[in-house]
């Protein structure tokens, strides 16, 4: 070679230039396995921000489904929307390709990263209760999955501590409903002596919101509860509701759990002795913002989404405790909310309840009921549920918007329920007056009542009592979607039309009220008591088994 | 994968005796004799080619037609010039390289002076020459990028000539308005259909008769508005100018090509006096390019090319794209633009007015700049060894994008009329409003470094030709602060002639890129092809007619890197956290991101045949391709997905898939009398076929995908109107209503569900064509491009085609006039009316399957040359006045928007422009 010419080999180095730096072959910034259980990490970081994630598969409740609450597919409340996706459900129409409501998915990732953490947590070098602790309360959140998958498809497949492989072929066949069953109460008895008894040395206040043994035993005794139940108990094994009462009462012996001594403050405070476990949000405003009344303007903005029914409003009894159907309760249909129940003004905004330093206009053509094109209530009335008392603020303020996963409230229902269908409608009756008494129902002056019930029913009475019961005080809080599935009553409760009221005025401060029906509500009975596994999984696995009807 | 022919059914024989018939007449309407030269020298990738040494297949558009089209990307110009090469637009928006492109159906490599780079938004002056590389030879050197083509850009480098240099001026200036807008319901039309459909889905009216007559007679403006959104927002048409300063020359030791652009493309929005500033989308680009060539001695020559462009962009506050689509969502009857007391009107539902966020937004402008440098040599080593030459090119080209946000926020009322003179003022939107923003962020900065080494030998002896390429090149591109992206390949080409009958060429490429794994970064491309001119043959030589007739064929590996960014890596990333403590602390969360998978480039098995002719003593020109590319290891999910693993499923290399088609170029040129013409039609046809896909277990066979074209439309096929309530079959668990559509029950379950999908639609393949037509006749030209496409269908739903959606608050449009009711049951085009998203009427079902195809008159120039015109003293070696346009007509069977984007919020443009050009 004979390059005389020195530019010429100053532009060959150039273009050789490029190829003799040192440089980064594979991106350093990438956080990997080994990175994330990491034999050094003295602090366990990492491992425990893997475990704030799994904490993130608790429901979140509230405004969930674009906008609306669960209970807006029951008979409780509907979605102001004219249409709306929950409609799939509420209407019928599900099938294995449009589940707006579906949990295969992230319940299964739940687990995944449940099992990835447990395959891989021994490498950090935390202390062994922090470590312990971990362990336990990711266990919980697997039980938690397997109970979030079961209630919605029937069995499904338990798949242990696995930690699937890529590439590897998933292919799994279901699993009995009993013997998931079996599983999540097994894990519960196994973690509830790992995890955090509710001591103030255990259960600092900085901790609050993990799951702790409380936890662990309440959902024990919703699962059982569910399992003991006739959707998931069809030979009506009455040994089943034995074992329900007695994981209810095992809560209830811990002693330490007990009603708060304000209905409404239990959805707003944080650390309170009634919440056994709720999914944790920063304080906010949301749930006010997405369910008040749609007559206030910024900054006060609400897009009242939810509208419950008349059915609901009705199903919550007067002051006195008795039914509104009973003539001595002193309910007078031309001024209908006086006189009730105070839980009735916590749960639902109606005519004339206080709401930001004014009365809300639900009548036709107030404020909140303008009528046009806008989206507002369909049936009268707006949620008010887990709200803050803002009857005389002028604006709206961040608050503790907590869902309540558990609570002491339920596992009294709980217990209340699995008593009476083992026949004590005795003990069961205690329950519920513990319940009516914290609700604001006097015990009473009528002969044969207490706090407005029969003190002799029988177990049939006993049972719609206990059921109507739950449908008030755990209203919204995604119990009565489930309960009407797990007693059977779905085809009849929400396969019909459901109401609404009409208020007019009449003059000033003066309105009438008319019941009118505001929606039809389908279900059928051949398949929706599940729902269907989507349409992709049973595609991607043919050892998976579809839900009869779809 | 096998290479056996699976064609048997004479497929491909029909589409070629279609074509035949389309593109005959036009070569039939030439009757005249002038002969146009096609021994052409044209380059193609890292060589040039004479066009009798073709044996691959490629097309060469001189760059010289480019500038007929009035349009910012160079692109539009080829649109019906190429077989086949499809463009798309998919928006009419000012700004730039918005076309698709689609090469016999695959996305092309754009490569500008043999580096990959897409800078597409340029003055078309600068262009010598596209040529469009198609089949396996013509790309193979790329290694793994050259499976899906290339469209190779050539800039102008000047050239000798006698007068030293030329001088270019061009000014130009015209209108562009959209070829086609949506149109809406007017309030009473919308408010009837409304309660019609709430009545249908057994709902109370909504409007009561008051309120109708309330926007019919448009009393009451503020409480029954009436808007026309598009009027409102919109201007009728925009401007579009464009000056270009261009020079050129050279003489023995140095030749340079210089240009100086400047491009200003108006928006659609109407602004407001209320501002100082504009609000309006607009485009304005400014480009410089400098080619320079210089020899240093009698073996060596310099180059260096220097390329500069800036780009400004201006829009709306919060963004014309955010804007547009409320046109969908926004009935007539929504809100008033104002409230009597001045404030902009809205409610709960419509929170932000139009008008409000076209002129109360304050604005956002996008800065680009962009620089090219490319440097090299070029040498010939024929003293040393006889026919060496060698080569060299370094080339840096960066870009930096910038924003500058000047947006603001602003509020809407809504007037309640509680009593006469009791007015009450909703306010929605941010309280209070925040003060405008002043940020500034860069969006992109990217850097691309280019070299390349290449040497060769050429040499001829007797009957042999010989030529070799080797050639050694590295492209290492970086965006923002990821890791480059680099391409290296060491690849060679070798042609060997014989007698100018056949020659026979062979090329590999030993290709690799960093983000795959390390031990499987490289990979080996070979490719070889051979052509015969079959009139070289002494026995041809009693041909009549037939002056040259060409048949060749290439067949090669080749691939198609789509690395990811390293995904062989298993990551952690944060994700949704939590909260603790009484305090409400939140906490961060960290979760298994994907699942790492070690990926290869995708590869494809390319066959071509082709035939060239020439006839009628050159004045005829016929050319025919004949492709198949099987394509393995496509990225693609795993059909065999299980939720039950709890992660995402990475992209596999498992995919198969069959490209097919045929492309048919036939041209003649000639003369008249003093008329003097070419017409030329090009026709091209793609089949797609997927072979593998990981389709799951299906029960029924309809529902299979495997073995249908790439794309294939699935769903329920329509099956006519339901006429008595309850009727079907219909969607599983729906009420039907009559009027709602029923669909076909494929597996005879009585019900609709997902068992009942099926490929709906034709599938046939995608064929386009295009028609060009240049006259002149002494001073006068003409140019005019047809192009047009068959089997083109969309399935076309959502706010632009179904009435009253987004929960009932979305538009609703003049083809629900002939929506189905009682009495129009017999000729109804449209199911009865729901409101929201109906869910048996609205899903993918053949129902909404549009056919697309279209013809236009894509792009037509005429114009009038004066040479040494007299007027200007002979200072003025020619000057030039014209008229151009683009999308100037169109035909189509699909109404309700432009047939070539139906979604497109912002319309596509029709340009209308003219301009004088002067060289001196």
């Amino acid at each position: 070679m004979r390059f005389r010419k020195p530019y010429i080999t100053g532009i060959m180095a150039i273009a050789l230039l490029g190829g003799c730096q040192k440089f980064e072959t594979e991106p350093e910034e990438t956080i990997t396995e080994a990175y994330v259980f990491d034999q050094f990490d003295l602090n366990g970081t990492y491992a425990q921000q893997v475990v704030n994630n799994i904490y993130a598969h608790l429901n979140p409740g509230f405004n969930r489904i674009s906008n609306v609450v669960l209970d807006a597919a029951t008979d409780d409340a509907i979605p102001s929307a004219i249409t709306h996706p929950i409609e799939v459900i509420s209407k019928g129409r599900l099938t294995a390709g449009n589940n707006v409501e579906d949990a295969w998915g992230s319940s299964y990732a739940c687990i995944r990263k449940v099992n990835l953490f447990l395959s891989k947590q021994s490498i950090v070098p935390r202390d062994a209760l922090t470590k312990q602790y971990w362990r336990a309360e990711v266990r919980f959140m697997r039980a938690y999955s397997y109970f979030e998958l079961i209630k919605r498809y029937g069995g499904v497949p338990l798949i242990g501590d696995v930690v699937y492989q890529p590439g590897e072929i998933v292919g799994p066949s279901r699993n009995t409903i009993d013997e998931c069953v079996n599983y999540i109460v097994r894990e519960c008895d196994i973690i509830k002596d790992s995890l955090r008894k509710e001591t103030t040395t255990e259960f600092p206040a900085t901790e609050w919101g993990k799951v702790t043994r409380g936890a662990a035993m309440a959902l024990k005794s919703r699962v059982l509860l569910y399992a003991a139940s006739p959707l998931f108990n069809p030979s009506g094994n009455s040994a089943k509701w034995q074992t329900a009462a007695a994981a209810s009462k095992a809560v209830i012996d811990l002693g330490y759990f007990s009603l708060n001594a304000s209905f409404q403050g239990t959805f707003v405070n944080r650390s309170l002795k009634e919440i056994i476990l709720a999914h944790q949000r920063a304080i906010n405003s949301d749930v006010e913002r997405n369910n008040a009344p749609v007559g206030f303007g910024a900054p006060n903005l609400s897009y009242g989404y939810v509208s419950p029914t008349q059915e609901l409003v009705d199903a919550f009894p007067a002051a006195n405790g008795r039914p509104i159907t009973d003539p001595v309760s002193g309910y007078v249909s031309s001024n209908p909310y006086a006189n009730r129940d105070p839980r009735l003004g916590w749960t639902v905004f109606f005519n004339g309840s206080r709401w930001l330093g004014r009365a809300v206009e639900t009548f036709n053509g107030g404020l909140d009921r303008p009528g046009g094109i806008q989206t507002q209530t369909r049936t009268g009335y707006y949620m008010r549920k887990f709200m803050a008392d803002l009857s005389t603020a002028t604006a709206y303020s961040n608050q503790t918007h907590n869902f309540p996963i558990f609570r002491y409230a339920e596992i009294l229902l709980n217990y209340a329920e699995a008593l009476n269908e083992t026949g004590n409608t005795t003990e069961a009756f205690n329950q519920l007056k513990a319940i009516r008494l914290r609700a604001g129902i006097p015990l009473g002056t009528i002969a044969g009542f207490q706090h407005g019930l029969p003190v002799n029913m029988t177990q049939a009475e006993m049972r719609n009592v206990i059921r109507n019961e739950r449908r008030i005080e755990l209203a919204f809080e995604e119990h009565r979607f489930w309960d009407i599935r797990r007693w059977k009553i779905a085809e009849t409760v929400v396969n019909r039309e459901v109401n609404g009221i009409r208020a007019t005025q009449a003059g000033a401060g003066v309105f009438t009220y008319a019941v009118e029906p505001v929606d039809r509500l389908y279900f059928n009975p051949q398949k929706h008591y599940f729902y269907p596994i989507p349409f992709a999984e049973i595609n991607a696995n043919p050892n998976l088994v579809q839900n009869p009807g779809y | 994968m096998t290479m056996k022919n699976k064609y048997k059914d004479g497929g491909q024989l029909r589409h070629l005796v279609s074509c035949l018939l389309f593109v005959l007449p036009a070569a039939l309407l030439a009757q005249s004799t002038e002969s146009d030269s096609r021994d052409t020298v044209y380059p193609v990738l890292y060589r040039s080619e004479k066009a009798v040494d073709k044996v691959s297949a490629v097309s060469y558009i001189n760059g010289k037609v480019l500038a007929n089209t009035p349009a910012p990307s160079i692109l539009y110009g080829l649109n019906g010039r190429v077989s086949g090469l499809h463009l798309s637009q998919s928006s009419g928006e000012p700004s730039a390289d918005i076309l698709n492109l689609s090469l016999r159906g695959r996305d092309p490599l754009i490569l500008i002076d043999g580096i990959p780079r897409a800078t597409l938004s340029i003055n078309p002056e600068q262009i010598a020459s596209v040529t469009v590389l198609k089949d396996a030879m013509a790309t193979a050197m790329l290694g793994m990028r050259a499976m899906n083509g290339a469209v190779l850009i050539t800039t102008r480098k000047g050239e000798e000539m006698k007068e030293g240099f030329r001088l270019g001026f061009k000014a130009q200036g015209g209108v562009q308005a959209p070829t086609r807008m949506r149109e809406y319901l007017n309030a009473f039309d919308y408010a009837t259909l409304y309660n019609e459909a709430l009545k249908n889905d057994g709902r109370a009216a909504l409007y009561s008769p008051a309120d109708l007559d309330g926007y019919r007679t448009g009393s009451d403006p503020y409480r029954y508005p009436n808007v026309d959104w598009t009027k409102t927002l919109l201007k009728d048409q925009a401007g579009f100018s464009r000056y270009t300063l261009d020079a050129e020359g050279g003489n023995r030791s140095t030749n340079y090509y210089v240009t100086l652009d400047y491009l200003d493309q108006g928006g659609l929005f109407r602004e407001s006096s209320e501002n100082a500033y504009s609000t309006n989308s607009t485009y304005r680009r400014y480009v410089f390019r400098s080619n320079l060539e210089t020899r240093i001695n009698s073996r060596f020559k310099v180059f260096l090319n220097l390329f500069g462009r800036v780009r400004t962009g201006n829009e709306p506050g919060v963004g014309s794209e955010n804007i547009l689509p409320d046109l969908n969502t926004t009935p007539n009857n929504a809100y008033p633009v104002f409230n009597p007391n001045k404030s902009l009107g809205g409610n709960i539902n419509y929170q932000s007015n139009l008008w409000g966020e076209s002129v109360r937004s304050g604005y956002y402008q996008t800065f680009s700049r962009d620089g090219f440098v490319d440097a090299g040599f070029k040498g010939d080593l024929d003293h040393l060894l006889k026919g060496w030459w060698v080569r060299g090119t370094v080339s840096y080209n960066t870009t930096l994008t910038q924003d500058i946000n000047r947006s603001k926020q602003f509020q809407v009322s809504r007037m309640t009329l509680r009593a006469p003179g009791d007015t009450v003022y909703q306010i929605f939107g941010p309280d209070p409003v925040p003060q405008q923003n002043n940020s500034s962020a860069v969006t992109l900065r990217s850097q691309q470094f280019y070299a390349e080494l290449a040497t060769g030998l050429h040499r001829t002896s007797g009957r042999h030709g010989r030529d070799l390429l080797l050639l050694a090149n590295t492209d290492q591109q970086t965006s923002n602060a990821e890791l480059p992206n680099r391409f290296m390949n060491l690849s060679g080409h070798f042609t060997y002639g014989y007698d100018e009958r056949f020659n026979w060429q062979i090329a590999a490429a030993f290709s690799g890129n960093n983000r795959f794994q390390e031990g499987h970064q490289f990979g080996l491309f070979p490719t070889t092809g051979l052509s015969w001119n079959l009139h070289k043959e002494r026995w041809a030589s009693s041909w009549r007619g037939i002056d040259e007739w060409k048949l060749r064929a290439t067949y090669g590996l080749t691939g198609n890197a789509v690395p990811g960014y390293f995904t062989f890596q298993r990551g952690f990333a944060a994700s949704t956290g939590y909260v603790f403590g009484t305090s409400a602390g939140a906490v961060s969360g960290l979760a298994e991101v994907a699942q790492p998978y070690a990926r290869t480039w995708e590869k494809a098995r390319q066959l071509n045949v082709g035939m060239d002719l020439l006839f009628a003593r050159k004045k005829g020109w016929f050319t025919a391709e004949w492709f198949r590319q099987d394509n393995a290891d496509l990225l693609q999910t795993r059909g065999f997905s299980s939720g039950v693993m709890g992660i995402a499923y990475p992209l596999e290399n498992i995919g198969r898939n069959q490209y097919s088609g045929v492309e048919l170029d036939l041209g003649w040129s000639g003369n008249s009398g003093k008329w003097s013409y070419t017409i030329s039609g090009n026709f091209s046809s793609v089949r797609s076929r997927v072979d593998f896909a990981d389709e799951t277990a299906r029960p029924y066979p309809w529902m299979a995908r495997t073995g249908f074209p790439v794309g294939q439309f699935y769903g329920y096929q329509a099956d006519g109107f339901v006429s008595s309530a309850g009727g079907g079959p219909v969607m599983e668990g729906y009420v039907s209503q009559p009027g709602d559509i029923k669909y076909k029950d494929l597996n005879g379950d009585g019900v609709i569900n997902l068992y009942d999908q099926r490929t709906i639609g034709n599938t046939r393949p995608f064929m386009f064509y295009g028609l060009n037509l240049q006259l002149r006749r002494g001073r006068f030209y003409a140019d005019l491009v047809f192009q047009g496409t068959v089997n083109r269908q969309g399935m076309i739903t959502g706010n632009t085609m179904w009435e009253f959606q987004s929960n009932g608050l979305g538009q609703a449009y003049p083809h629900h006039l002939s929506r189905w009711t009682p009495a129009t049951a017999a000729s109804a085009s449209y199911p009865r009316l729901s409101v929201g998203t109906n869910p048996n009427n609205h899903v993918l079902s053949s129902f909404w399957l549009q056919d697309l195809s279209y013809l236009r008159l894509r792009n037509a120039e005429i114009g009038y040359r004066i040479t040494q015109p007299a007027f200007l003293k002979g200072k003025v070696r020619e000057v030039r006045g014209f008229v151009n346009g683009l999308n100037l007509f169109t035909l189509s069977s699909f109404r309700q928007a432009d047939p070539e984007t139906p979604l497109a919020n912002y319309p596509v443009q029709r340009v209308i422009n003219a301009g004088i050009a002067l060289t001196l």
